[in-house]
């Protein structure tokens, strides 16, 4: 197998795994895919329109149509998530990164698939996106961080068909992205299984927000497998999560 | 679970319409992509003491009810003008996935453990992008991931 990919991009760190060597112009284009979006999007550059847009200096109505749809994509999830995930801060900046960062990793995806990869898996900040299989055949495995033990592996799940992307939130990130409705801080980590990556972004983000009632709310609506960690010890758990012995 | 107090289940006179019932189980992950998993439950009633209530002796079958994870379907029995049996078959949608996949409430010692080698690259909560790096760096060695994956060359230092 080659040696992956790894470069720094919005805050944190990707890396890309491919069965084929890349080679330096699909590098390049991936890295550009993340690059761009970072470019508008990132609330660290004073000078971005996301900074510019985001601190009220300049109304969303005069945004480019870039901004513009990736505010309406926000507040769209805000929407189906019963506000759980919004891009409205409490301190009234308006923070686009949980949808940004997801259409980044889809992106350098659909840039990987142009260039002809069918086996890859991309993992950016913890969020993966995986196509295909590995070289010996076996499905791509993402495992899981212990909630409790950030050094640790906590469990697994096999990619498959229909589940593809993996996204975890914690409370970790509460500093960067994440804030909580006040009604609600029962998990402190949660990991959505979807079959794209904004779904298991987003979803994983809101849970996190909005709590069981959050879970119980997305569960109905979308096909996606969910493991979450609570303070007190409690866990929920998709089946695919869990086995019988006790 | 059909029929009020009065009712006695009656294990002798279960009924089932449904040839597929009692292979089907819906709580086995493994079914979940069926088709259809069909299950009849049990409830075989007796009434006690019915009066003449004007019904036709048969089996007659209610509609199939939906609800919100599937639908359900109501049969009876009716001897000598008494319903002498209630049977029950529930099915849940396949498009439904608000069953076979949601997270309910589990024992930590249950959920899968991470298996030392198996393991591709690792899904966490990002702090940092230094901090998140340590943390898979520490997550891959403790699992003994090959060298197959994502995560297990050396990281650029930072």
């Amino acid at each position: 197998m080659p040696a992956p990919l790894v470069f720094e991009t919005m805050g944190t760190v990707v890396t890309l795994v491919t069965a084929v060597p890349l080679d330096p112009t699909t590098s390049d284009a991936v890295q550009d895919a993340f690059r761009e979006l970072d470019e508008r999007f990132s609330l660290y550059k004073p000078e971005s329109e996301a900074s510019l847009v985001g601190h009220g200096r300049v109304g969303i109505r005069t945004a480019s149509a870039a901004y513009q749809e990736m505010y309406w994509a926000a507040i769209a999830w805000s929407e189906a998530t019963d506000r759980a995930f919004t891009p409205h801060r409490p301190d009234g900046v308006i923070d686009l990164s949980g949808v940004v960062k997801a259409r980044g990793i889809q992106a350098a995806g659909d840039v990987l698939v142009q260039h002809g990869h069918t086996d890859w898996c991309l993992n950016a900040g913890g969020d993966v996106l995986v196509a295909g299989v590995q070289e010996t055949g076996e499905p791509w495995v993402v495992g899981i961080v212990d909630p409790d033990d950030r050094t640790a592996m906590w469990s697994q799940f096999a990619t498959r068909p229909g589940r593809l992307a993996v996204a975890t939130s914690g409370i970790q990130e509460r500093g960067e992205h994440v804030w909580r409705m006040a009604a609600d801080d029962t998990f402190t980590q949660v990991t959505v299984a979807a079959a794209d990556i904004e779904t298991a972004d987003v979803l994983a983000t809101a849970i996190l927000a909005g709590g069981v009632t959050t879970l119980q709310l997305v569960q109905g609506k979308y096909d996606i497998d969910v493991l979450a960690s609570a303070h007190d010890g409690r866990v929920w758990a998709s089946p695919i999560f869990t086995s019988d012995k006790a | 679970m059909i029929g009020a107090s009065a009712v006695a289940a009656d294990p002798t006179s279960l009924t089932s319409d449904d040839p597929s019932a009692s292979a089907a189980s819906t709580s086995a992950p493994g079914t979940t992509k069926a088709a259809t998993a069909a299950a009849t439950s049990k409830a075989a009633t007796t009434v006690a003491a019915a009066p003449a209530s004007g019904l036709k002796d048969g089996t007659f079958a209610g509609p199939a009810v939906t609800h919100q994870y599937g639908s359900v379907a109501v049969s009876i029995t009716v001897s000598g003008g008494e319903i002498t049996s209630v049977a029950t078959t529930t099915s849940v949608d396949s498009r439904s996935t608000s069953i076979t996949s949601s997270a309910v409430p589990t024992l930590k010692s249950r959920v899968i453990a991470a298996q030392s080698g198996s393991i591709s690259t690792v899904s966490g909560a990002t702090y940092t992008s230094k901090a998140f790096i340590s943390s898979v760096q520490s997550a891959v060695t403790k699992a003994k991931a090959s060298s197959c994956g994502c995560t297990a060359p050396a990281y650029v230092p930072l």
